[in-house]
C-alpha cells in the first residue's frame, strides 16, 4: 500500500509510543519478580522466568501494535484534524481506485495535511505506569522482607553462638607443616587443620594468621607446656617436636580468643618394631639327617618404615656332658627385597662341612633385625632354632654299669685329707726311714701347695704354670703372694686340655682375674680376710711339711681347716623363716572340750574400693543434666592416663563440653568416651514391688486355702 | 419417578421415534435399520443401568486393605466383596478409602467379620477390630530384624540378655554396640534367624545401645536403637546363716559386700563359735521384720531352736524372703520341716555335672548340683541347667517367698572368669525372693514411637511427661474398667521422655519414625495375627451385584457405528 511518507511517519511514531507504553507497564514488575526469584530461588529459575516474561510482554506488545492498523490511522487523523472532514480514509486508499469526487477530495486533504502537524501518539498513561512501578517496588519489598525459613541443623545454636561472639579472633590461615624424622623417608606435608597425626619425633611447624592481630600468641599444651608463637610479618610461627600425643590450644593476648577455641589434638604414631616371620626351618629343633650337608634358613621381616641390615647369630655348642664349649659368630644373610626396604626376605644356606660340626654338637641360630629408627632402633629377635647332630650312644660302655667317665678326677687332696695323712705319717710305727719320712712329708707339702694355689685363686692371686698334680715338684717356681705378683706370669698362652676340676682353665677362659688380690671382687672383705688367713696357715703348713717336720705343720693345718670351714659357711645365705606362725597350743586345754574364752571371729570382708569414683560422678551428673565437677574428673584422668583407653580424647571432649555447656553433642561425646572408661560394677539386686490391695487379698486367700488343706 | 426411569423412558421414546422415522423415509434397509435402532437402545440402557447378578458373598464380611496389601497373597479381593482401604494401602481408585477402621465399621454397620489383607492393622485400629477378624492374608515380612526381646530397665551391673530374629538376610551377623559405638558383642543368627546376645550395664543412667544387622558382604542392613534405663539397685538387708564355711559362701559374701547389700552373716566354725559379719541380730520377730532375706543352709537350720524356726516362719508369712541352701543331705527333722515349707528333699546317690542354661556349649562351665532331689511341685523354677533340670525354685508362702537352691558350686563361675554372671545369678535370685518394698511404678510404654499414641497407666495423682526438648505436657488420667488410671500421650519427638509423677521421674524412650521399621512391621503383623479368630462363623449367601458396564457400552458403540453406516448407505442410495 503506497502511503504518503508523512502519514507513514505519523503512524510509526504512534506505534512506537504504544510499544513504549506496554513495556513501561510490563517491565518493572517483571524485573522485580525476576530479581526476587534470583534472590530466593536460583539464578537459573530467574533466567527462565525472565525469558518467559519477555516473551509474554513481546506478545502483548505485538497484539497491541496490530490494533493500530490503517483504519485506526484514518480515525485518528479524523479525530485529530477536523479539517480532514472525516475523509482521512481516502488518503489511505490507492489513488487509482478512487471514483467520482474522491480524487478531488483526496488532493484537498493532502494539502491540508501537509500544512497541519497532528500528533497521533497516545498520551502516556501516567496512572498505569505509576501503578506498575509501585507494584514492582512492592514485589521487591515483599521478596526481601519475607522471613526466610532457615534450615535447622545441629550447628544452628553453635553458629548463632559464633555470631553472637562477634568479637572472636578469626584464624585466617592455619597451616601445620609436618616434617617426619629423616629416617622414615616420609615426605613432609602440610595440613590445613590444627589437628594432625604424625610419626613420633616429627618436627611440627605452625604458621597462623589472625584477624585482628594479637599482641602475642602461644600454643598451650595440655600438660602445661607453652610454645610461644613468633611473629613473622603477618604470620605467626612456632615449632615443636612431637614426642608423644598431645592436646593444645591457641592462646592469644591483646585480642579476643580465637573462634575455634577447642583443644586440638596431635597424635604421635609410634614406630613399630620389625616383625619377623620364620619360613624355614619349620620346627625349632631339627635333627641332622644322614648325609646332610647344608641347612637352609629363610626368614621374612617387615617394618613400617625401613629395615636395617639383619644379622644371623650362630652359636655352635660342641662337646657333651659337662664339657661343652660354645662359639658364636654373626653372619649376614642374603637379602631379597619384597617391598623395598619395608619388607625383606632373608636366606642363608649353612654349610655344615665348613662349620665343622660333629656328632653331639648343636648349631643354634636366631635372626636379629633392627629398623632404621633414630636415635635408637627397634630390634626384634626371632626365636632360636636348633640343628642337632645327635650324640652317638656310648657304645664302648657296654657291659659296664653307668657311663664311662672320660674325665680325670680331681687331683688334689682336701685340707682334712692332708691332716689325716699327716697324722697317719706321725703315728706310723715303726717310724719310717728319715729319707722316706722326708719324701712322704714333702709329698704332703706338694698337696698342701696345690690346695693353697686353688684357694689363692679366689683371692685373685696369679696362678702358676698349670701342670699335672703328679708332676715334678722340684720344677715348680715359687708361688707368689698375690700382692707382689709379677705381671709376666700370665699362664694363658698355652691352654691346657680341659679337665674336670682344672680351675685354672675355667678362670682363663671365663673369669680371668687379672687384678690384684685386694681388688678381687668375688668375695666380701670379711670372707677375703678369713681366706687370706687360711692361706697364711697353709703357707706355714707347707713350709714345715717340705722341711720334713709334719708335727710342726699339724697346728697350721688344723687352723687352715677351721678357717676354710668358716669361709665355706660364710658364703651361705640364711633366710629367716616366714609363713604360718601358729600360736603355741594350750596343752592344758587341748582335747579337753573347754571353749571358755574362745569368742566368735569377726569377719574381715573389706569393702571393695570405689574405682574411678570421679568418672562415675561425672557420668551421673551428665546423665542427670547437672553441671559436673570437671576439675575433679580432669585431675583423675590426668593421674590415671595409662589406665584409660583414650585419655586424650576424653580430655578434649570434656574441654569442649565444658566450654560450651549448651552443646548437647559435646556432652553426648563425653558420655560415649566415659562409658568405655568406666570399670564394670558388680550386679546389684533390686526389690520387687509391694503388691497392691488386690494382690494382698489374693495372697491372703491363697494362704488360707493352703492352711485349710 | 426416579432418574433411571425417566432416562429409560426418554431412551425408549428416542428409539421409537427413530423407528418411525426409519420406516417413513422410504430409504433402503427398511428392516435392518429399525432393528438396529432397538438394539442400540437396549445396549445403551444396559450400559447405563447394568443388570444385577447374584454372586455368592458373605454380606457381613468387610475386606480391609492395609499397607503393603499389594504384596499379600490374595491381594485382589473378589469383586463382590465389600472392600475398604486404610490409609497407606495401595488400592484401585474405585475402592472405598477410610481414615481408620472404626470409620469403616460405622459406614458398614452390618460388617461383623473382617478380612484383613496386607501388613496388618495398625495399633489404632486393633481395638475396633477385636473379635471381628476372621482371616488375615499377610504380606511377607520385610528383610531385617523382625523380633527383638530386650529389657527396658535393669539394675546397675546386671548382665542383660537380648534375643531376636533376623528374617530374609542370608549370612547375616548381628552386632551389639555400646553407647560409645563400639561393638561389644556379636552373634551369627542360626538357620531360623534367631540370635542371643548379652552385655553388662556398667553405669547407672539412660543409655542407648544399638543393634546392627550386617549382611554377608559386610554391609549394614539395619541399625536399631536399644534404649536401656539402668538404675541403682536397692541395698537389701540380708542375713546369712551357714553351718560351715564353704567356697560358695565366700564368693556369695564377696558379691553381696561389693554390690552394697547390708549383709549380716553367721557361719559356724565350731560348736558355739562362728565367723560373723555385720551386726549380730538375734532371730526374733523384731529383727526379722527389719530383714529382707534370710539365707540358711541345712546345717544351720538344724541348729536353730524351735522359737527361732517359728519366728522365721512367722516372718516369712509376713513378707520375709527365705532361701534354703541345700548343700548336702539334711537330717530327718530338717527334711520334715522343709517338706512342710514345700520342698521335699531326698538323697540321691550322685548327680551329673550340669551347665547353666543360656551359656554357649563350648565355654560352659560345668557345675555340680548337691546330691539331692528336690520335690517342689508348686514352685516356680528360679535357675535351670542347660538340660532343663531345675537347680533352684521358689514358691509363695503367705506374703513372703521361700526358695530352695541346690547348686553347690556357683563360685566356679567366678573362678572361670565370669564374675558378672555369678553376680547376676545371685542378684536376680535375691531380687526375686527378698521382701517386697519397692513402690509400684507406672506402666510405661515399651514400644513408643513418634506420632503413635501410647498409654501410660498406674499413676496416682497428677503426672506430666517431659519431652527431650524440656517441654512438658500434663496427662489427663482416665479410670479404666480395671480400676487403673491411664492416660494417653502422643509423642512428637524421638529420644528419652520422662514421666514426672510426684517427686519421681520415670524415663521412657520414644523411637523415631524411621527407627526399626521392619520390627514395627513385624509387630503389626504379629498383633494382627493374634486378633484372628473369635468372630462368628461366616454365613455364605448370594448377594446381588451389578454386572460391569463396559461390555454393554462396547456393544452399544459397535451397534451405533453399524447403524450410522447403514443410514449413510441409505442416504447415499436415495
Amino acid at each position: 500500500m503506497s502511503r504518503e511518507p508523512r502519514l507513514a511517519s505519523l503512524h510509526r511514531r504512534a506505534l512506537r509510543r504504544r510499544v513504549a507504553i506496554v513495556l513501561a507497564c510490563a517491565l518493572p514488575p517483571l524485573a522485580a519478580i525476576v530479581a526476587v526469584c534470583a534472590m530466593r530461588a536460583s539464578i537459573a529459575a530467574a533466567g527462565v522466568l525472565a525469558i518467559a516474561g519477555i516473551a509474554i510482554a513481546a506478545w502483548v506488545a505485538s497484539r497491541a501494535v496490530r490494533r493500530l492498523d490503517a483504519r485506526w490511522l484514518a480515525r485518528a487523523l479524523d479525530a485529530a484534524l477536523p479539517r480532514l472532514e472525516d475523509s482521512a480514509a481516502l488518503l489511505l486508499r490507492e489513488p487509482s481506485a478512487l471514483k467520482g469526487l474522491e480524487p478531488l477530495q483526496r488532493a484537498r486533504l493532502a494539502t491540508r495535511l501537509a500544512r497541519a502537524t497532528p500528533d497521533l501518539r497516545e498520551a502516556w498513561p501516567r496512572r498505569a505506569v505509576g501503578l506498575a512501578a509501585a507494584l514492582a517496588f512492592a514485589l521487591l519489598a515483599i521478596g526481601i522482607a519475607w522471613p526466610t525459613r532457615k534450615p535447622v541443623d545441629a550447628n544452628g545454636p553453635a553458629a548463632a553462638a559464633t555470631a553472637s561472639r562477634a568479637l572472636a579472633t578469626r584464624i585466617v590461615q592455619a597451616e601445620l607443616a609436618i616434617e617426619p624424622p629423616a629416617y622414615t623417608r616420609l615426605p613432609a606435608r602440610r595440613e590445613g587443620t590444627l589437628d594432625a597425626k604424625a610419626p613420633e619425633g616429627s618436627q611440627l611447624h605452625w604458621r597462623l594468621r589472625f584477624d585482628p592481630q594479637p599482641s602475642s600468641a602461644s600454643l598451650a599444651f595440655h600438660d602445661g607446656e607453652r610454645v610461644p608463637l613468633e611473629r613473622d610479618g603477618e604470620a605467626w610461627r612456632a615449632q615443636r617436636r612431637l614426642e608423644a600425643s598431645a592436646l593444645y590450644r591457641i592462646t592469644l593476648e591483646g585480642a579476643p580468643p580465637p573462634e575455634d577455641d577447642r583443644l586440638h589434638r596431635l597424635d604421635a604414631i609410634a614406630d613399630r618394631a620389625p616383625e619377623v616371620r620364620v619360613i624355614r626351618p619349620e620346627r625349632s629343633l631339627t635333627l641332622v639327617e644322614p648325609g646332610q650337608q647344608r641347612w637352609e634358613l629363610e626368614f621374612e621381616a617387615d617394618d613400617d618404615h625401613a629395615l636395617a641390615d639383619p644379622m644371623l647369630s650362630l652359636t655352635l655348642a660342641r662337646g657333651g656332658g659337662e664339657n661343652v664349649t660354645f662359639s658364636e659368630r654373626d653372619i649376614a644373610p642374603a637379602i631379597e627385597e619384597v617391598d623395598g626396604r619395608r619388607q625383606q626376605r632373608y636366606r642363608h644356606s649353612l654349610d655344615l662341612g665348613t662349620l665343622g660340626i660333629a656328632a653331639g654338637d648343636d648349631v643354634i641360630v636366631r635372626l636379629r633385625v633392627a629398623d632404621n629408627r633414630e636415635p635408637e632402633p627397634n630390634t626384634t629377635r626371632s626365636p632360636s632354632f636348633i640343628l642337632r647332630w645327635p650324640a652317638e650312644a656310648a657304645g664302648d660302655g657296654a657291659g659296664l654299669e653307668g657311663v664311662v667317665q672320660h674325665v680325670l678326677p680331681a687331683y688334689f687332696r682336701s685340707q682334712r685329707q692332708i691332716i689325716i695323712d699327716t697324722e697317719a705319717l706321725l703315728a706310723e710305727q715303726p717310724r719310717p726311714a728319715p729319707d722316706r719320712f722326708l719324701a712322704r712329708s714333702d709329698a704332703l707339702g706338694v698337696d698342701q701347695r696345690v690346695l693353697r694355689l686353688r684357694y689363692g685363686q679366689f683371692l685373685g692371686e696369679e696362678t702358676e704354670t698349670p701342670q699335672p698334680p703328679a708332676g715334678d715338684t722340684h720344677a715348680q717356681g715359687e708361688a707368689h703372694d698375690g700382692a707382689q705378683a709379677p705381671v709376666d706370669a700370665h699362664g694363658h698362652d698355652a691352654p691346657a686340655p680341659g679337665r674336670f676340676g682344672d680351675a685354672a682353665d675355667v678362670v682363663a677362659e671365663y673369669g680371668h682375674v687379672h687384678d690384684i688380690a685386694e681388688a678381687a671382687t668375688l668375695l666380701d672383705p670379711e670372707t677375703k680376710e678369713t681366706l687370706r688367713a687360711a692361706l697364711a696357715e697353709m703357707w706355714q703348713s707347707e713350709l714345715h711339711l717340705r722341711q720334713g717336720e709334719p708335727h710342726l705343720a699339724l697346728p697350721y693345718e688344723y687352723r687352715a681347716l677351721d678357717l676354710i670351714k668358716r669361709v665355706q659357711q660364710s658364703t651361705r645365705i640364711y633366710l629367716a623363716r616366714v609363713g604360718l606362725e601358729l600360736p603355741a597350743p594350750d596343752e592344758s586345754r587341748r582335747l579337753g572340750g573347754d571353749r571358755e574364752g574362745v569368742p566368735d571371729r569377726a569377719g574381715t570382708l573389706p569393702r571393695a574400693p570405689a574405682e574411678a569414683a570421679p568418672l562415675r560422678a561425672l557420668w551421673q551428673s551428665l546423665d542427670a543434666g547437672e553441671v559436673p565437677d570437671w576439675e575433679e574428673s580432669l585431675r583423675w584422668i590426668a593421674a590415671n592416663r595409662a589406665k584409660l583407653p583414650d585419655a586424650l580424647g576424653l580430655i578434649a571432649a570434656i574441654d569442649a563440653a565444658r566450654r560450651d555447656p549448651a552443646c548437647a553433642n559435646c556432652s553426648a561425646q563425653v558420655r560415649g568416651l566415659l562409658w568405655r572408661a568406666l570399670p564394670p560394677l558388680p550386679a546389684q539386686s533390686a526389690a520387687r514391688v509391694v503388691p497392691d490391695a488386690a494382690g494382698r487379698t489374693y495372697l491372703d486367700a491363697l494362704h488360707d486355702a493352703g492352711g485349710d488343706r | 419417578m426416579s432418574l433411571s426411569l425417566v432416562t429409560l423412558l426418554l431412551l425408549g421414546f428416542a428409539v421409537l421415534a427413530g423407528i418411525v422415522r426409519s420406516l417413513r423415509d422410504g430409504r433402503a434397509h427398511r428392516i435392518a435399520r429399525p432393528v438396529l435402532q432397538v438394539l442400540v437402545g437396549v445396549a445403551l440402557a444396559l450400559g447405563l443401568f447394568p443388570p444385577m447378578h447374584d454372586e455368592p458373598l458373605d454380606a457381613a464380611t468387610l475386606v480391609v486393605l492395609t499397607p503393603s496389601a499389594e504384596a499379600a497373597p490374595g491381594g485382589t479381593p473378589s469383586r463382590a466383596a465389600r472392600v475398604v482401604a486404610l490409609p497407606g494401602a495401595q488400592a484401585a481408585r474405585a475402592i472405598e478409602r477410610v481414615p481408620d477402621l472404626a470409620s469403616a465399621l460405622r459406614r458398614h454397620p452390618d460388617a461383623r467379620r473382617l478380612h484383613v489383607v496386607g501388613g496388618g492393622l495398625p495399633a489404632r485400629d486393633r481395638d475396633a477390630a477385636r473379635g471381628r477378624v476372621v482371616a488375615f492374608d499377610e504380606a511377607p515380612l520385610p528383610a531385617g530384624l523382625v523380633e527383638l526381646e530386650a529389657p527396658q530397665r535393669v539394675a546397675t551391673g546386671a548382665r542383660w540378655l537380648l534375643a531376636g530374629r533376623v528374617a530374609r538376610i542370608d549370612g547375616s551377623r548381628v552386632e551389639l554396640l555400646d553407647p560409645a559405638g563400639e561393638v561389644i558383642a556379636s552373634a551369627t543368627p542360626g538357620s531360623d534367624g534367631r540370635f542371643a546376645l548379652a552385655a553388662q550395664a556398667r553405669a547407672q543412667g539412660r543409655l542407648l545401645f544399638a543393634l546392627r544387622v550386617v549382611d554377608a558382604a559386610g554391609v549394614q542392613r539395619e541399625r536399631v536403637e536399644l534404649p536401656l534405663f539402668v538404675r541403682d539397685g536397692v541395698p537389701l538387708r540380708v542375713h546369712v546363716l551357714a553351718g560351715a564355711p564353704d567356697p560358695d559362701l565366700k564368693y556369695l559374701r564377696r558379691w553381696a559386700s561389693d554390690a552394697g547389700l547390708a549383709l549380716d552373716s553367721r557361719i559356724r566354725l565350731s560348736d558355739g563359735i562362728a565367723l560373723t559379719e555385720g551386726g549380730l541380730a538375734a532371730l526374733d520377730p523384731a529383727a526379722l521384720a527389719a530383714t529382707d532375706l534370710v539365707v540358711v543352709d541345712e546345717r544351720a537350720w538344724a541348729l536353730l531352736d524351735a522359737g527361732q524356726k517359728a519366728a522365721l516362719r512367722g516372718a516369712l508369712e509376713a513378707g520375709l524372703g527365705l532361701l534354703l541352701r541345700v548343700t548336702g543331705v539334711p537330717d530327718a527333722t530338717t527334711v520334715a520341716e522343709w517338706a512342710a515349707l514345700g520342698f521335699g528333699i531326698e538323697h540321691v546317690a550322685a548327680t551329673a555335672n550340669v551347665a547353666l542354661a543360656g551359656m554357649d556349649a563350648a565355654d560352659a562351665q560345668k557345675l555340680t548340683p548337691s546330691p539331692v532331689r528336690v520335690d517342689a511341685r508348686d514352685a516356680t523354677p528360679l535357675l535351670r541347667a542347660a538340660d532343663g533340670s531345675v537347680l533352684a525354685a521358689w514358691r509363695i508362702e503367705g506374703h513372703g517367698r521361700i526358695g530352695a537352691w541346690w547348686l553347690a558350686d556357683s563360685f566356679r563361675l567366678v573362678l572361670a572368669g565370669d564374675p558378672a554372671r555369678h553376680a547376676s545369678l545371685w542378684a536376680s535370685t535375691f531380687s526375686t525372693l527378698a521382701r517386697a518394698q519397692a513402690s509400684a511404678q507406672p506402666a510405661l510404654p515399651t514400644r513408643a514411637r513418634v506420632d503413635e499414641r501410647v498409654l501410660i497407666c498406674g499413676m496416682d495423682g497428677a503426672a506430666r511427661v517431659e519431652a527431650p526438648d524440656r517441654t512438658s505436657v500434663a496427662l489427663v488420667p482416665v479410670a479404666m474398667p480395671d480400676g487403673r488410671a491411664c492416660a494417653a500421650y502422643f509423642p512428637t519427638e524421638r529420644g528419652w521422655h520422662e514421666l514426672l509423677a510426684g517427686a519421681r521421674r520415670w524415663p521412657f524412650h520414644v523411637r523415631g519414625v524411621d527407627d526399626a521399621r521392619t520390627l514395627a512391621a513385624a509387630e503389626t503383623a504379629r498383633a494382627t495375627r493374634a486378633l484372628v479368630g473369635g468372630a462368628a462363623a461366616s454365613t455364605r449367601a448370594a448377594t446381588p451385584v451389578r454386572l460391569p458396564r463396559w461390555p454393554f457400552l462396547l456393544a452399544w458403540l459397535a451397534l451405533a457405528s453399524m447403524l450410522w453406516w447403514l443410514e449413510r448407505r441409505a442416504r447415499a442410495a436415495a
